[in-house]
């Protein structure tokens, strides 16, 4: 049922060092690696985050009619009108796991764990097998650099009741982030905890340096909580011992962080409160939004994804007037009153990734704008939501990428693995990465 | 005799590859028509299937499709009738898994993260009675429940959240002017800190944290964090603070492990030693971990003994309310029934929805209710919303009151809990088929098969037939008559619609958009004309479907795993036990309990 399972399996529990033996990572030759390594240390860093929203779009509202630089902005994509230099919009990139391929329904679950992995995720009631991202790709190269290696979000608080799509474990919904194929990155949902987590305010009083007796604890109780679970480890079969192996590599992640300050923000940097409960859906994702346009001004991280949506959503939208819930109205066949209904979601959810492309473009850091400075995907693994297809997916690309990026088009790519694309970005973020999940090929026209 | 003992070893591994399945004639009469001679719908195709018998996967699948009654599809005539399923599933079990109904079967050693409740819960005990809904992150679903083991995972987001609330827990708790009594009694225990005090309240401390007493290598780790803090500090209080922490975080406390067995096993079976059982146990009726009694009861040797005390114990403590809660609302998908409701004047309604069927659930079990009443009780809970709802006497005092509605009511049992009736609703109007498919999973046991992909809509149906107008149920007959739709529908649509006369928000009403509501539906052969008709046959007919429904997410929730065929054959025997006997709440939890995989592990190679 799987094709070829060797080009993208990760080894469960991998250590950091071993992480890309056997995955869908291919390396570049060294002296390639070295030359990106070597532009990297002048410039300014670039930014990487992708967002993802559910149910596909109404194609012939969201694609442009016409590609090339003079193309004119499509329905859906109006508001964004005055970033067009700063956006291109890309038509054209598939994700063939995303389709069945014998594993019968569930579109939805498998779009959102196809998407940032590019390997067709394990079909079953209980388990979850899906595959590294690329955003963690990136982090496991960069991470490094930063106060923490990657930040994931999600706008749902809450879980979903009952059973999930189609005989798929719910964790392909929940996540859009994986570490390796057994462990997801979860998301983050409270704008104000993802704040604590990640800054101090700096307000100009002497704020307290993390205390040398705190530090120094810590660090005994870490090393007493390493040391204390061999009867287990001897005992355990291959599957807990990773999820033992999880628990340790994160608890060796916090010890690294002992070593380093927490980014501090200067409260003319914090454009809201983030301890009111948001009043709406648009406030809650764009809280979110505020806190990762901070963290990457502030530099506390360069790698994110977000949620804007799971798929397979069924929210109704007061707020726009649409009281159907999303799922089903996707399933529109042609239903002038459903589509309506789609139009309207898909234009809420673009003004909502417009919202983050201001903040960025606002942002300044070393005299250049943070969005000249980024790599932003807003898409998903769904491109018509009603028949669920997977081909010539709605993808727009943001930023300049520091340069290496060329805005300001409709592209028409034909027909190529949206892998393709990330693994142009990886590249570009100075990975030495040469093939991604079913990339076959890079991406060379953006 | 060396020569023949090799001719029957030769004629042996031949007869084995070439054993034919046994009742084969049964697959020919409702199988084959679909999946074999060169047909092989799903995938599914017998003519490959019976030469290959190590193909696990697919016959699990086929296995299971047999007994969840998925297949033949409900709108093929010829059906096999109990006795001949039977046949079928024996079939399979014996010649494909070469397993047997008479023999016993267990899981292997799991660990288990404590779910965000369990973590709450267990950090109580410890005496932490903070809010931990913003603090650790939400735990995801898997087959309906939050705390299955294969799900919960620990990524770094997790790690950290443990990590901030220890720290906080254990200032909160062990501040100087902090007010927690459980905190002062830890304290009492240190005394001077001798190393006989400390020994003694860091054995009580693991012993609770853990659920078992702590190996000597781990108390010596926690001896040497309070030493060397104590050092730093010369602060008894401060050094047993960061002790404390110490112990939230470690990993015997986050994960459940089930690491030693008793001395009585059955061949490879190991059975659970009584700390190992008293932490199913209480994870199982309290989502919690075992208080000090029953703790005491582990260190006594006395779990298994007394078990039917202490689960009569169990169901009447008000920590059973953490079973209602956890259990009950997942099984019957409204633990999150107010995130979906967007207008904040409606959600206190709906809120008090959820807790009548909660309140409900609680009185069936503690009762020890028969199970029939699931669907006939005129029992139900209600608050002061409520009664004006339904239109009861008033009520003045806050809180939920047992009431009995009048015989003539049309509120009896479950079915009529607008909870429900809002659970399986579209935002803005009811949906036959997911309360058909809410049935199907929760009531009966028998989910469909997933949607085929790219299924035609009801609104393809509709297309073809816009010369009139259509009500939902004729356009539901109309999808159900697409070849492709039916075998899911037929199953979903009947059951779905016969809760037509309960809107949204779980009022009685006659008509729907304008219409009459009239049901004439046809379920698996019954005929359903009224709402009464559905609730007499799940008393009467299919009576033991739910008792199987019931013990098989039983057994989901307490072994926290999906259910392998070995343990489905337990389910399927506490059911033939139970069934005709009337059987009650408690009497299907307390055979669950007793069942050999709740009691048992399978013993691994360091198992000594």
């Amino acid at each position: 049922m799987m094709i070829d399972d060797k080009r993208y399996i990760i080894q469960a529990g991998t250590n950091r060092r071993n992480f890309l033996k056997g995955a869908g990572v291919a390396l570049m030759l060294p002296q390639f690696a070295s030359l990106a390594k070597d532009k990297k240390e002048v410039e300014e860093p670039v930014r990487m985050a992708f967002f993802t929203t559910p149910n596909g779009k109404i194609l012939d509202k969201w694609r442009p009619k016409e590609t090339g630089k003079d193309y004119t902005m499509s329905q859906t994509l109006k508001p964004l009108e005055h970033l067009r230099d700063h956006f291109q919009v890309l038509t054209g990139l598939d994700h063939q796991y995303a389709y069945a391929n014998g594993d019968g329904g569930g579109d939805h679950a498998r779009a959102q764990g196809t998407f940032l992995t590019g390997v067709q995720v394990l079909k079953d009631k209980e388990r979850a097998r899906a595959g590294i991202t690329a955003d963690q790709v990136a982090a496991k190269y960069l991470g490094k650099n930063t106060y923490i290696p990657s930040l994931e979000l999600s706008s749902r608080k809450g879980r979903l009741s009952g059973t999930c799509d189609s005989g798929y474990s719910c964790l392909y919904q929940y996540n859009f982030s994986w570490a390796n194929d057994v462990m997801p990155m979860v998301p983050e949902s409270n704008s104000q905890r993802a704040f604590n987590r990640l800054f101090t305010i700096n307000d100009g009083s002497n704020t307290a340096k993390q205390s040398k007796y705190l530090v120094s604890t810590e660090k005994s109780i870490l090393d007493m909580v390493k040391e204390s679970t061999s009867d287990l480890q001897r005992k355990l079969g291959k599957e807990d011992l990773s999820k033992l192996d999880q628990y340790y590599a994160s608890l060796r992640d916090t010890e690294k962080k002992l070593n380093r300050d927490k980014p501090k923000v200067h409260p003319s940097q914090v454009n809201r409160d983030f301890s009111k409960e948001p009043e709406t859906f648009s406030e809650r994702i764009e809280m979110l939004m505020d806190v990762l346009a901070l963290a990457f001004e502030v530099d506390a991280t360069r790698i994110a994804t977000m949620i804007i949506a799971d798929e397979g959503n069924n929210r109704s939208f007061p707020e726009i007037g649409v009281k159907r819930g999303h799922h089903e109205a996707s399933h529109h066949q042609n239903n002038p009153s459903k589509v309506a209904d789609n139009e309207k979601i898909d234009l809420f959810y673009v003004n909502r990734i417009k919202h983050f492309l201001n903040a960025l473009d606002r942002r300044k850091v070393n005299g250049k704008s943070l969005l000249e400075q980024s790599m932003i995907v807003y898409g998903s693994a769904h491109a018509d939501g009603n028949k669920h297809t997977h081909t010539s997916l709605p993808i727009l690309l943001a930023g300049h990428g520091g340069g290496k990026l060329i805005p300001g088009y409709h592209r028409d790519l034909g027909s190529k693995p949206f892998c393709n694309l990330l693994v142009r970005m990886l590249q570009d973020m100075g990975c030495p990465i040469n093939k991604f999940g079913d990339s076959n090929g890079i991406v060379t026209e953006v | 005799m060396w020569k023949i003992f090799s001719c029957i070893n030769l004629c042996f591994i031949a007869c084995l590859v070439a054993a034919p399945l046994p009742n084969k004639e049964y697959f020919e009469r409702f199988c084959f028509d679909c999946h074999a001679d060169g047909v092989d719908k799903g995938g599914v195709d017998f003519d490959v299937l019976l030469d290959n018998k190590a193909d696990h996967k697919n016959w699990t699948k086929i296995w299971e499709v047999i007994d969840k009654e998925q297949m033949p599809p409900a709108e093929k005539k010829k059906q096999p009738n109990k006795a001949e399923r039977e046949k079928m599933l024996m079939a399979i079990e014996a010649s494909i898994f070469n397993i047997g109904r008479k023999k016993e079967y267990a899981q292997p050693l799991s660990m288990y993260r404590l779910s965000k409740s369990q973590l709450k819960n267990s950090l109580e005990t410890l005496g932490y009675y903070g809010n931990l809904t913003l603090m650790v992150p939400t735990d995801a679903t898997s087959m309906g429940f939050n705390n299955i083991a294969a799900n919960l995972s620990v990524s770094p987001l997790h790690f950290e959240s443990y990590r901030n609330l220890a720290l906080s827990i254990s200032r909160e708790m062990f501040d100087e002017k902090s007010n927690n009594s459980i905190a002062k009694k830890w304290l009492e225990m240190l005394g001077s800190a001798s190393s006989e005090e400390l020994h003694t309240v860091l054995q009580k401390l693991t012993l609770k944290a853990f659920r078992r007493p702590a190996t000597v290598k781990e108390l010596q780790g926690f001896k040497t964090v309070f030493q060397k803090v104590k050092k730093e500090t010369n602060n008894n209080r401060m050094a047993f603070m960061e002790t404390f922490r110490a112990v939230i975080i470690s990993p015997m406390h986050i994960f459940r492990t089930e690491l030693f067995g008793t001395k009585n096993q059955k061949g490879n079976l190991l059975e659970l030693d009584d700390y190992a059982l008293a932490s199913r146990l209480s994870f199982f009726l309290w989502n919690s971990p075992p208080d000090d009694k029953l703790l005491q009861q582990a260190i006594d040797g006395t779990v298994h003994k007394n078990l039917d005390q202490i689960i009569k114990r169990m169901i009447a403590s008000s920590n059973f309310n953490e079973f209602v809660e956890d259990f009950g609302q997942q099984w019957l998908h409204i633990q999150h029934l107010e995130s979906k409701e967007l207008s904040n004047r409606r959600r206190p309604t709906v809120r008090a929805f959820k807790m009548e069927t909660t309140e409900f659930i609680k009185y069936l079990f503690q009762e020890n209710r028969p199970l029939t009443e699931m669907f006939t009780s005129r029992v139900s809970f209600v608050n002061k919303e409520l009664a004006k709802r339904y239109k009861l006497d008033p009520i003045k005092s806050k809180g939920f009151f047992k009431v009995t509605f009048p015989e003539n009511s049309y509120r009896a049992g479950i079915l009529a809990h607008p909870s429900i009736h809002y659970a399986t609703s579209n935002p803005d109007h009811t949906s036959p088929v997911k309360r058909g498919l809410w049935m199907l999973e929760s009531i009966l046991g028998m989910p469909p098969p997933p949607a085929p992909a790219n299924v035609p809509d009801i609104e393809e149906a509709k297309k073809k037939n816009e010369e009139r107008k259509l009500s939902h149920r004729e356009l539901l007959a109309l999808h159900r008559a697409d070849k492709r739709c039916a075998s899911c529908h037929e199953m979903m649509d009947p059951l779905g619609l016969a809760l037509e006369n309960f809107s949204r928000m779980g009022e009685w009403r006659d008509e729907s958009e304008g219409e009459k509501i009239e049901l004439d539906e046809v379920w698996r052969g019954q005929k359903i004309k009224s709402f009464n008709d559905l609730q007499h046959l799940l008393t009467t007919k299919f009576a033991d479907k739910f008792t199987k429904c019931l013990t098989e997410k039983l057994m989901i929730y307490s072994l926290a795993r999906a259910l392998d065929i070995k343990t489905q054959l337990s389910v399927l025997k506490i059911t033939e036990d139970l069934n005709g006997k009337n059987p009650t709440f408690q009497d299907v939890l307390t055979a669950v309990i007793k069942s050999t995989p709740f009691q048992y592990r399978l013993a691994g190679e360091h198992d000594d």
